[in-house]
C-alpha cells in the first residue's frame, strides 16, 4: 500500500533523563519515501532517530508504526517489528569478522534460513566476499556503512533510519552510500529516513524533509521546497544563497 | 647453589604461571563483560581447593593415580563455576540493575571475598575430627602421582597444570570463535547495546561469562591445592593481588592477554625471585655480609614492579601494544607498505 503512513509521531516531547531535547514533533513518513532530517549540529536530529527506536526518554506524545502504538516498546521489539536503526557509530562490532558480523545480524533467525540471507547480501555487496574473514574495523569508513546496511537487510526490515551515513567519507565512498540509499528504495521498495549534516547531498535525493532547529521543527515540507529556500539554507544549512 | 633454579622447582614455577594465567583470565573475562573488578575471584579457587580436599578423603582409590587430577578439575571447575554465577545472580546483578556503579560493584566483592573465605574456613573446621582430619594442616601432596625425571622427584600437578591451561584456553578459544553463542559474547563485551538490539540474551552472556571465570578459578586451585602446605582459605588474599597483577599487565579487557599477564607475572614471581635470591646469597651474603635473610618472601615486590613497568610503557597493557609496529622498528619485521 504505497502513499500510506508507516511511520506517524504526534506531539512528541522527548530527551535524556531530565534534559528536554525534543519539543512538539510531528511528522508523518509515508511508505516508500526517502523521508530527511537536516538541522545544524545539536538540533536534536540524531535524538529524533533514537527516540523513534526507543533509545530516549518519551515525555508526551505517541510514535505509531504501521498503524501500531510503539511509543513504550524496548528497541529489540522495535527491531522485530521491521524498523533498522544504523546509528552515526557502532553500528557494527569491529573487533568481530565480517562474516561473524553478518551471523550476528540474523542472531534470532533459524542457521539454515541465516545462511540463505547471508548468501543473498553476498551478491548485492560483493566486496563482501573478499572480506569474510577480515576484522570490520579493516574496513574503510564507507565499507563499514556498506556492511552496517548488509547486516540491517538480513534482517528484513521495513524502514532503515540512517544517522549522517556519509559522515566522514571522502565523497566517492559518500556516493557510494547514497547510490545503496536510493537503490534500497528503487528495487527493494524499503522505506529510508536520512540524517545529515550534508544537507545539499540529502535534500537532492530526499523526498520530503523537515528542517530541526533547536530540537523544533522549523520546516516540513518538500525536500525540493527546502533546498531551494535560501532563506532557511542560508541561515541553518550552510547551503550558498 | 647455582643461580638457575632446579628442574622441579622451574616446573612448579611454570605451574603457578599456569594457574595465574587460568585465574587472570576469567577476572579479565568478568570485568570485560560485566564491568566488574572482581576481588572474589581467588576464594572461586579456593572452593576448587577445598573441593579437591573431599574428593582426596571421600574416594581412596583416587589416590596416587592420575584420575584425581581429572575428577578434581572437573568437579572443583563445576563448584567455582556455579560460586561465580550464584556470585553475579545474587549479589552483582541485583545491584547493578539499581544502578550501582562500577566502584561500587567492586567494594561488594570484598564483601563476597569475606564471605566466601569465612565460609570455606567454616567447612574446613568442621570437617576437621570429623571426616578428613588427616588433611588439614598437612601437604595433599603425598596423594598424587610423583613422577622420576632426571633423577629429580616431580610432582603430577606441575606437568598436569600447565596442560590443563593450554587445553582450557584451546577450548574456550574454539567456544569464542566457532560457536553462535560464543561470538554473541564477544560482540557482547564490544557494544552490548548493538547486541541486544539484534536479539542477543545480554544478561544470558552475563551468566556464562561468571560461571565461566568460576569454572576456570575452579580447577586452577583444584590443582594448586597439590602445591599448598595444607588448604588455607585465607591464602585467597595473597593471590589475588597477583591475579589482579596478571590481568592489568594484559590490559583487563582482553582473556587472550589476561592469561599471558597472569602467565608472566608468575613466571617473575617465582623464577624471578629465586634467581634474584641467589645472587643476593652468593654474593651479597656470603661476600658482603649482608642480613641473612630469604627473598623469597618478597615475591609480590616483582609482580607489581612489573604492573608498574608495563603501565608506564603501555597504559593499555600487553593488549594495547601495537606489536606489528614494535616488531618493525626493532627490525624484526620488513616494514609494511603505508602501515605505521
Ligand atoms: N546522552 C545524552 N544526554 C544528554 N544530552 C544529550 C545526549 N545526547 C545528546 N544530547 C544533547 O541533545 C542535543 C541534541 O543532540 P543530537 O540529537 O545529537 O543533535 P544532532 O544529531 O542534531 O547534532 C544536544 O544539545 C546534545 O548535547
Ligand atoms: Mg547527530
Amino acid at each position: 500500500m504505497p502513499g500510506e503512513d508507516i511511520v506517524r509521531v504526534e506531539g512528541l516531547n522527548a530527551g535524556y533523563g531530565r534534559f528536554h531535547i525534543l519539543f512538539d514533533i510531528d511528522l508523518d513518513v509515508s511508505r516508500g519515501e526517502i523521508f530527511v532530517i537536516v538541522g545544524p549540529n545539536g538540533s536534536g536530529k540524531s535524538t529524533l532517530l533514537k527516540t523513534l527506536f526507543g533509545l530516549t526518554k518519551v515525555y508526551s506524545g505517541r510514535i505509531l508504526f504501521e498503524g501500531h502504538d510503539i511509543t513504550r516498546m524496548p528497541p529489540h521489539a522495535r527491531a522485530k517489528m521491521g524498523l533498522a536503526y544504523l546509528p552515526q557509530v557502532g553500528n557494527v562490532f569491529s573487533e568481530l569478522s565480517v562474516a561473524e558480523n553478518l551471523k550476528m545480524a540474523g542472531y534470532t533467525l533459524d542457521s539454515s534460513v541465516l545462511d540463505e540471507k547471508i548468501r543473498e547480501v553476498l551478491e548485492i555487496f560483493p566486496f563482501l566476499k573478499d572480506k569474510l574473514n577480515a576484522k570490520a574495523k579493516t574496513l574503510s569508513g564507507g565499507q563499514r556503512q556498506l556492511l552496517a546496511m548488509a547486516m540491517a537487510l538480513i534482517r528484513e526490515p521495513k524502514i532503515f533510519m540512517f544517522d549522517e551515513p556519509t559522515a566522514g567519507l571522502a565523497p566517492k565512498a559518500a556516493q557510494e552510500v547514497v547510490d545503496r540509499i536510493l537503490w534500497l528504495r528503487r528495487e527493494l521498495g524499503k522505506t529510508v529516513i536520512l540524517v545529515e549534516q550534508n544537507a545539499k547531498l540529502a535534500l537532492e535525493i530526499g523526498d520530503r524533509a523537515i528542517l530541526l532547529v533547536s530540537g523544533r521543527i522549523a520546516f516540513k515540507g518538500k525536500a525540493s521546497e527546502l533546498l531551494s529556500d535560501k532563506e532557511l539554507g542560508k541561515r541553518y544549512l550552510g547551503l550558498k544563497g | 647453589m647455582a643461580i638457575i633454579p632446579s628442574l622441579p622447582y622451574t616446573l612448579e614455577s611454570i605451574a603457578y604461571a599456569s594457574a595465574l594465567g587460568l585465574l587472570s583470565m576469567g577476572l579479565s573475562l568478568t570485568f570485560a563483560t560485566t564491568r566488574v573488578a572482581n576481588f572474589a575471584h581467588a576464594d572461586f579457587a579456593m572452593v576448587g581447593s577445598v573441593v579437591m580436599l573431599f574428593l582426596i578423603d571421600r574416594f581412596y582409590y583416587l589416590h596416587h593415580g592420575w584420575g584425581v587430577f581429572l575428577t578434581g578439575s572437573i568437579v572443583g571447575g563445576i563448584f567455582g563455576g556455579i560460586t561465580g554465577l550464584l556470585t553475579y545472580l545474587i549479589v552483582l546483578k541485583p545491584l547493578a540493575d539499581k544502578g550501582t556503579s562500577s566502584l561500587g560493584l567492586m567494594i561488594a566483592t570484598f564483601g563476597i571475598d569475606i564471605i566466601l573465605m569465612n565460609l570455606l574456613t567454616l567447612i574446613l573446621d568442621t570437617a576437621h575430627g570429623v571426616h578428613i582430619p588427616k588433611l588439614i594442616g598437612a601437604s595433599v601432596s603425598s596423594y598424587e602421582p610423583i613422577l622420576s625425571l632426571r633423577g629429580y622427584r616431580v610432582f603430577g600437578y606441575t606437568i598436569v597444570l600447565p596442560i590443563a591451561a593450554v587445553l582450557l584456553t584451546v577450548i574456550f578459544h574454539l567456544f569464542l570463535t566457532r560457536t553462535k553463542f560464543g561470538i554473541a559474547m564477544r560482540a557482547t563485551i564490544e557494544n552490548p547495546d548493538l547486541a541486544s538490539v539484534l536479539g542477543v540474551n545480554v544478561n544470558l552472556v552475563y551468566m556464562v561469562s561468571w560461571f565461566f571465570s568460576g569454572f576456570l578459578a575452579g580447577v586452577a586451585g583444584a590443582l594448586m591445592a597439590f602445591a599448598f602446605k595444607g588448604v588455607d582459605p585465607a591464602v585467597s588474599a595473597l593471590i589475588i593481588v597477583s591475579v589482579f597483577a596478571g590481568s592489568i599487565v594484559g590490559g583487563l579487557e582482553s582473556v587472550y592477554w589476561g592469561l599471558i599477564g597472569g602467565f608472566l607475572v608468575g613466571l617473575v614471581e617465582k623464577l624471578g625471585m629465586t634467581i634474584i635470591n641467589s645472587i643476593y646469597r652468593q654474593y651479597f651474603v656470603l661476600h658482603l655480609g649482608a642480613p641473612n635473610v630469604s627473598l623469597l618472601n618478597y615475591e609480590k615486590l616483582l609482580s607489581l614492579g612489573l604492573v608498574v613497568i608495563v603501565l608506564l610503557y603501555a597504559p593499555q597493557g600487553l593488549a594495547g601494544v601495537d606489536w606489528g609496529r614494535l616488531a618493525r622498528r626493532l627490525g624484526l619485521k620488513k616494514p609494511v607498505e603505508g602501515g605505521g
